[in-house]
């Protein structure tokens, strides 16, 4: 993983990943809402999961790595070790949860700008899907961000170690990837809504295929403790 | 794949030597003061102090390691305190008796204190050496991890489970509602 931050690249996209607002080729600011359309590596806009091949960025190695002197010396009491540990893991989860639901709420933006632009256009039964999508990528932007850390009490029924720690962190770094193909379905949105005769069909198969996409990323990341934890039924 | 950040912290030049001298020096003056603050057959009771702060000394360097990346230094004066303190006290408290500052029965409790408290140390060491492997272990899987691209949650097994609800298009409708004006 290279620490060194690969210069900042106009995004190659022609939608503000913000607001969704199409973007003239090469600018460096939305003209809509002003938001940089510049991407920086490891950035919430969109590059946290890397391109495919590419080694995945550890946030839990930076967070060890940031140790300060206070926490070393806890790592240096027997038995508050674990502890230490598992919760700086469950901190490096958490930014990468963050991460993912600030993806999310990139895509609802999209949404949501894209709902004005229906209703003038007069596509009333694609506004009728678009509100069950709003609301299940806000439930699912909630649920990211304040999801379960894999706290166990003193005498647990099922125990979480640092290393299942440590698989719930690369287990929810693939929703990472998730919700940027969520963001890629959703993408075009503007770019149909743009026309002066938006295609109702198209917009209906887009919605269709985003809430199809959000659907597996809601199970799969409602089962995310259980395969951990291993008590995963089917 | 190996991060700046990762890789092996250098030694910080001779500071931390200068700093471990200046400290030996100053826990040899220490010593010393101990042993001949007690006069006469009175050194006995000098040892005793001294194997006691050299245990202190011992738990102070080992705290110091959390001062720096590459506690080397730290590692090796807690060990060398930790030895010498609980030699002196052994030594000094078994053979208090020979020297007659001591009763049979005061040796053997005071024996069995240092003993204790020697197993003691040395449980905590063990544990605390357990839980360091176990860490280094949890390195390999995440090395893997790290030198491989990671797979999308869209291509979890869970994400295509029979419980995932079925999304189908809308239904077209064959008069839609009027534009608004």
């Amino acid at each position: 993983m290279a620490t060194s931050a690969p210069p900042p690249t106009p995004a190659s996209a022609s939608v503000c990943p913000k607001c969704g607002t199409p973007a003239p080729a090469g600018a460096r600011f939305c003209n809509a809402c002003g938001s940089s359309l510049v991407v920086q590596a490891g950035s919430s806009t969109g590059t946290l999961a890397p391109a495919a091949g590419a080694p995945p960025l550890d946030i839990r190695q930076k967070v060890e790595d940031d140790r300060g002197f206070l926490k070393r010396i806890q790592l240096l009491v027997p038995g508050f070790r674990g502890y230490r540990e598992g919760e700086d893991l469950r901190a490096a989860d958490s930014i990468l949860r963050r991460e993912v639901a600030d993806k999310v709420k990139n895509g609802r933006t999209t949404i949501e700008n894209g709902r004005s632009a229906m209703a003038n256009a007069g596509l009333f039964a694609s506004l009728t899907d678009l509100a069950p999508l709003i609301a299940d990528l806000m439930r699912i932007e909630g649920s990211i961000r304040a999801a379960e850390q894999g706290y166990t009490g003193f005498s647990p029924a099922v125990r979480v170690k640092p290393e299942q720690l440590d698989r719930l962190y690369e287990y929810d770094y693939g929703f990472a990837q998730a919700a940027d193909q969520l963001n890629q379905a959703i993408a075009p949105l503007p770019g149909l809504l743009a026309g002066p005769s938006p295609d109702a069909g198209a917009i209906a198969a887009l919605l269709t295929n985003a809430r199809s996409v959000l659907s597996r990323l809601d199970v799969a990341f409602k089962a995310r403790l259980q395969v951990v934890e291993g008590i995963r039924v089917s | 794949m190996a991060t700046a950040s990762m890789a092996r912290p250098q030694p910080a030049g001779w500071a931390p030597w200068l700093l471990a001298a200046l400290f030996l020096i100053i826990a040899g003056l220490v010593f010393a003061g101990l042993y001949y603050a007690f006069p006469q057959s009175n050194h006995w009771f000098g040892l005793l102090g001294i194997g006691i702060v050299a245990l202190f000394f011992s738990l102070g360097s080992y705290l110091a390691e959390a001062a720096s990346r590459e506690p080397t230094i730290q590692r090796s004066l807690a060990w060398g305190f930790f030895g010498m303190g609980f030699a002196v006290l052994l030594f000094t408290v078994g053979l208090g008796t020979m020297y007659g500052i001591s009763t049979l029965v005061g040796t053997l409790i005071g024996l069995i204190v240092v003993v204790v408290a020697l197993f003691v140390s040395v449980g905590l060491m063990m544990w605390r050496i357990r839980s360091v492997a176990r860490t280094a272990a949890r390195q390999k899987p995440r090395e893997a991890w790290r030198n491989e691209p990671t797979p999308s949650a869209l291509s979890y097994a869970t994400a295509g489970g029979p419980s995932v609800p079925e999304v189908t298009p809308p239904p077209a409708t064959a008069n839609p509602p009027p534009r608004s004006p």
